[in-house]
């Protein structure tokens, strides 16, 4: 392969030189150059070793199509493997490495596997590497990994910005070559919005790959100023359609150039909906197969002329060119113009007599009738042996390049994505888009007629706008004296005996015996070969496979290609970064965040977060100690002994108004609410329709016909989604109203022996005596223009009240009852202390409700009413549901002063084997600071049955064991005297 | 007692910073708080609530689920058949409505404090909420008045277009620095100023 940078043509800026690195080595190029054609101009032939036979692999095509030259771009963070060198446009500075060899490409002590490539077949691994134990592939798979694959990602933090954009448009047309410039053209003069997308660094698709100044260019150059005239026409290059989805819906990424230091996205992903599609995608060469046809030097055809015409490089000096068409002498024509010696091998025994005298004219060697065997040569093609199909004569053909072409397939993975399948064309010989669904056409060589793509996507353009109601003039469709149009129709002669690997899929390395090998194992439908072999599968997607695979398969089957069937194409149609996918979901914003009013002052005042859903929520203070371990007890003993201040707005907050709200809450909780008096609140638990608890909390009467209902922090969302459902679905007929107030009110919960004392003092316009607001009592009042309500309601255990205020007074609030009580020792606690007090009073929380645990289950089959229907109540008096036997909340004390009671330790009896799922388990775990040991919270089989006895909790993660006793629940006041004090 | 809005102070404090070719190309901050009320309808209650709406305050309730009503700076937006989000109404406008609205027919919920507005504006506006929100923002399709209920970060908020290179945010007071931030964050290729004493309320 020698290569050679022309001195004029092309569509490079030779003013403009960039420099890059390869390895270490240091290079340049000209700006329009891609990394392939700066690499190929500089003399570097193997871009890369293969997948599995580690043999070298050059250029093979050229933008997204190439299946070879795959190679990592960029250091550090910056680090992109597998990227297409065809597809990288080059910029100053660029650093890349080629991909799987080692100790390097050029030398790759991995191309040892090529000698045992007979035992490495489509399957070899799973037959071999599954003994002799069940584990045995989990041990061999690392090294054959290693030994196999592409590039190697990084695992630094990418530092690189991703953006996601929505778009809007009236008409996108994918594909910029003529048939979408036509289309783009036609749909903006009718006055649709345009959006044409093109996934090449210019618009023009095919034309870009004749000379520059011919008509092919000066066609393009006027449809492109045509279409910047219109003010409703976006074009936007670099950007590639992966993937259509339902409601015409288009996931695409434009890649942008990568400047170190500056904030701007180096990718962008674009999700655009539009009202019609128009996909002119045009279509794709297939490769010949014949031995060695992965040799590096043997290129598509096209791919040959591209970087002829586009980057002014002529690839070879001695070139073969060898087809089974017409259009790949237009290849050999250019090249022998640009100075090549040329022989076109054709398998057909008479081609045109246009093409033979052009031939002819730039003295160029035809073999007709005449198919090739093999390539010769290793790290670069030397030369190609062909058979005359007649004689059966062979001959070597010198030469340094082989260019080739097996026809043309129309490109409809798109189209596929969009709901339309494919149907085999007999005349084309190849797939093609069947009836277009709704919202969606085709024009031009995607259709499988490439017969005038102007006129073609004129007319597509003029219908989909007129389907929108535009009826603008549209014009005349383009007319040019442009006729470089590609054959559409893909026949390869049968394949040949050949001692050599005849390459079907480059990228996964399947070749002709591995189809063989499929067939023989009984994967012969293209579903199953695909798994099996892997063709298609890889990064290329089966662009340069997949039509060869299926007509060999077609072959060996002796089954016509359109009875074969295919595979099914999905998104993604070019591979898409994670971080393109990610966009600035990272980091905090993974997910949203939720804030408490109190927030700020937490994290001013010594606070350590932790996450409780999309909640930051204090976890405990630094006042209280350095870790969580010893802080949480220390915050529980202020409680209990003094008074202390949480943080509990993140409680789920529903207001419901309505004549019918009692009615309504009766039947969504297991006990009554239309009974509960005005200025009271009840604890109730709602039930999901199955019978198991779907949550609880405190509902206070406001007022005759208004409610405030909390739930828990995790199911706030679910329980307000539910309460919805309810109301527009099962009983839309009841006059209630429920409005989410979780936003508008900042919460506190005041607790501990001095709680009355210090509310009293900080609200002395509010009587909170005993008598004015006992235990369970509820009062609204205003402070100046401060509305506040007051519940005594206590999830600790002690005299504890909620304070409501608005958010945006919950600060100042919040320091004025920390300002009062100072003196009597107040101080904030978290939620590992909150959550640690209410398992010493046995009040489940959000591990205990997990959707599987019925109100018996919990100890709180008392609540359930027997004279009232409410959602759940008939399911959950299944016999499953009522089992005596059913794994029910106890408390555990710790019998082994020194042992250890852990979360999710499963539970035994006591002289039971340690084996299997046990009797229960234990959902929380904490200190008691009043009996100065351990306890839990737990569900053990046949629960408060069991109080007294002695039973293991195991922990086989640390390989423990200690004895505890089951006792109540209940660990603290069970008369209740403290809520009531 | 102090009495503070949910993006004190990181709003206050925001000064802005320049893009990657040095430009500010558009203005965000948050919009001085207002009042918020939303009123529901029950089942059959329409006509009355209506009647009482339009006898109360002069001017009809708004039929149109996506365009704002706006009366003497109240505003008014259809977010459901029967709710309607109500802003910058005073609390005596609240206190005689409820006087007036028959109890089987219609209630009304204080909502005040548990929304953030966030006004984004300048001729790149549009940009940047397209990095945000799935709507089509062509001013033939979202013209000026018009708003759309939507989400940012899978979290429900609205917006509306209140002039032609202007909109608001109206997002859940818990998740005021989550959209800030995503805010500042989509204006980073943009380059951005302080929206600061130019945010004049429209809410």
């Amino acid at each position: 392969m020698t290569v050679t940078r022309l001195t004029k043509g092309g569509r490079i800026d030779r003013s403009t030189t960039l420099q890059f690195q390869l390895e270490g080595r240091r290079f340049s190029g000209f700006l329009g150059d891609t990394l392939a054609s700066a690499l190929l101009a500089n003399g570097i032939r193997v871009f890369g070793r293969s997948f599995k036979y580690h043999r070298p692999r050059g250029v093979l095509a050229s933008g997204i199509q190439e299946p070879n030259a795959l190679m990592t771009v960029g250091t550090g963070s910056r680090r992109t493997p597998n990227l297409p060198a065809t597809s990288v446009e080059l910029f100053d500075g660029l650093v890349c490495e080629r991909q799987n060899g080692w100790p390097s490409v050029d030398f790759d002590i991995g191309s040892v596997f090529g000698l045992f490539a007979r035992f490495l077949s489509a399957g070899f691994y799973y037959k071999t590497f599954m003994g002799p134990t069940r584990g045995s592939w989990m041990f061999y798979e690392r090294w054959i990994r290693r030994a196999a694959g592409l590039g190697r990602a990084t695992h630094e933090p990418d530092s690189a910005r991703y953006d996601h954009r929505h778009q809007h448009t009236d008409v996108l047309v994918i594909g910029s070559g003529p048939a979408g410039l036509a289309a783009a053209l036609a749909a903006g003069r009718a006055g649709g919005r345009v959006l044409l997308v093109e996934q090449d660094s210019m618009a023009g698709g095919s034309l870009l790959d004749s000379p520059i100044e011919t008509d092919d260019d000066q066609l393009r150059s006027a449809l492109l100023t045509q279409l910047a005239a219109l003010p409703t026409v976006q074009i936007l290059t670099h950007t590639s359609v992966f993937g259509l989805y339902d409601g015409l819906a288009a996931g695409m990424v434009e890649r942008r150039p990568v400047i170190e230091g500056v904030s701007a996205p180096s990718e962008v992903l674009h999700i655009v909906r539009a009202n019609q599609i128009i996909h002119a995608t045009g279509a794709l060469e297939q490769p010949l197969l014949f031995g060695n046809n992965d040799r590096p030097g043997v290129m598509l055809a096209g791919a040959v002329r591209t970087h002829l015409h586009r980057y002014a490089l002529r690839l070879g000096d001695e070139v073969v060119v060898v087809t089974n068409h017409d259009s790949a002498w237009a290849t050999a024509f250019d090249l022998a113009d640009a100075g090549a010696r040329v022989t076109i091998v054709d398998e057909r025994a008479v081609p045109s007599a246009d093409l033979l005298q052009g031939a002819k004219d730039r003295a160029i060697a035809v073999r007709v009738h005449t198919v090739a065997t093999r390539a010769l040569g290793s790290n670069g093609v030397k030369a190609l042996e062909v058979r005359d199909a007649q004689s059966g004569a062979v001959a070597r053909i010198a030469c340094d390049l082989v260019a080739m072409s097996g026809g043309w397939i129309p490109t409809v993975q798109l189209t596929t994505h969009g709901g339309v399948r494919t149907v085999f064309n007999p005349t084309l010989g190849v797939h093609v888009a069947g009836p277009m669904a709704p919202g969606q056409s085709i024009a031009g060589a995607a259709s499988g007629d490439p017969t005038d793509p102007l006129a073609q996507g004129h007319a597509v353009g003029v219908c989909a706008a007129q389907a929108l109601g535009f009826s603008a003039d549209a014009g005349v469709a383009p007319v040019s004296a442009w006729s470089s149009v590609p054959l559409m129709t893909a026949r390869t002669a049968p394949s040949l005996p050949t001692q050599s690997k005849v390459f079907i899929d480059f990228q996964s390395d399947v070749t002709l015996s591995d189809m063989h090998v499929s067939l023989e194992d009984g994967f012969e439908s293209p579903e199953h070969l695909k798994r099996y072999t892997a063709l298609g599968m890889a990064t290329d997607q089966g662009k340069s496979s997949h039509y060869n695979g299926l007509m060999t398969l077609s072959a060996l089957r002796g089954q016509g290609m359109g009875a074969l069937g295919t595979t099914t194409h999905r998104p993604p149609y070019t591979p898409v970064t994670v971080g393109a996918l990610a966009g600035r979901s990272v980091g905090l914003h993974f997910r949203a965040t939720r804030r408490t009013p109190m927030h700020e002052w937490h994290m001013a005042n010594g606070v350590r977060m932790i996450e409780a859903g999309p909640w930051l929520r204090p976890w405990y203070y630094r006042w209280a100690g350095a870790d969580v371990g010893s802080a949480y007890i220390e915050e529980m003993r202020v409680v209990r002994s003094r008074v202390g201040l949480s943080d509990v707005s993140s409680l789920g907050k529903i207001e419901l108004t309505g004549p019918d709200v009692g009615i309504f809450l009766d039947r969504v909780y297991v006990n009554g609410f239309s009974s509960l008096a005005v200025g009271k609140a009840r604890y109730g638990v709602m039930l999901n329709d199955d019978g198991t608890v779907l949550d609880d909390g405190t509902t206070a009467r406001l007022g005759e016909h208004r409610y405030f209902l909390t739930t828990t922090t995790a199911q706030a969302g679910e329980v307000m989604s539910w309460l919805e459902f309810l109301m527009q679905t099962v009983w839309p007929d009841l006059r209630v109203q429920a409005v989410s107030v979780t936003d508008r009110w900042a919460a506190m919960s005041l607790a501990g022996p001095y709680a009355r004392d210090v509310l009293a003092r900080a609200l002395p316009e509010i009587d909170v005596s005993n008598a004015a607001l006992p235990h369970m009592g509820v009062i609204e009042r205003r402070i100046g223009e401060m509305p506040v309500r007051i519940g005594r309601l206590s999830f600790s255990g002690e005299l504890a009240y909620e304070v409501y205020v608005p958010a945006d007074y919950g600060v100042g609030m919040w320091e004025h009852l920390l300002a009062v009580g100072a003196d009597v020792g107040i101080r904030p606690y978290g939620l590992e202390a909150l959550a640690s007090l209410r398992i010493e009073k046995g009040h489940v929380a959000g591990i205990e409700l997990d959707h599987r645990n019925t109100l018996r289950d919990l100890g709180l089959a008392k609540m359930g009413s027997r004279t009232k229907p409410y959602i759940g109540r008939a399911l959950s008096e299944r016999s499953e549901l009522v089992d005596a036997e059913r794994w029910s909340l106890v408390g555990l004390d710790l019998v082994e002063p020194d042992g250890k009671l852990r979360g999710g330790a499963i539970l035994f009896a006591k002289d039971e084997p340690i084996q299997g799922h046990g009797r229960g388990y234990i959902t929380s775990v904490t200190w008691s600071t009043v009996h100065e040991r351990l306890i839990a919270l737990a569900l053990y089989r046949g629960g408060l049955n069991h109080v007294g006895e002695e039973i293991v909790c195991a922990y086989p993660l640390r390989g423990e064991q200690v004895r505890a006793r089951v006792v109540s629940p209940m660990f603290i006041d069970p008369a209740g005297e403290r809520l009531h004090a | 007692m102090l009495n503070r809005q949910a993006l004190h102070p990181v709003c206050t404090n925001f000064v802005g910073f320049d893009g990657p070719d040095g430009q500010r190309r558009v203005r965000i901050g948050e919009v001085p708080a207002t009042t918020w009320f939303q009123l529901g309808v029950y089942p059959g209650g329409a006509a009355e609530v209506a009647t009482c709406w339009l006898s109360t305050f002069g001017f009809a309730l708004p039929e149109s689920a996506t365009r704002v009503t706006e009366s003497a700076g109240r505003r008014m937006y259809r977010v459901a058949p029967d709710q309607y989000f109500l802003a910058g109404f005073s609390r005596a406008d609240m206190l005689q409505l409820d006087a007036a609205l028959p109890l089987a027919a219609g209630g009304l919920t204080d909502l005040c404090g548990a929304r953030i507005v966030l006004q984004v504006s300048g001729a790149h506006a549009r940009e940047l909420l397209s990095q945000l929100v799935t709507i089509d923002l062509d001013p033939v399709t979202f013209p000026i008045g018009h708003f759309a209920q939507t989400g940012i970060h899978h979290v429900g908020g609205l917006l509306e277009r209140t002039g032609p290179e202007t909109y608001i945010y109206l997002g859940l007071r818990t998740y005021a620095q989550t959209l800030w931030e995503a805010f500042v964050d989509a204006a980073r290729p943009i380059g951005c100023d302080a929206l600061g004493a130019a945010a004049t309320s429209h809410v």
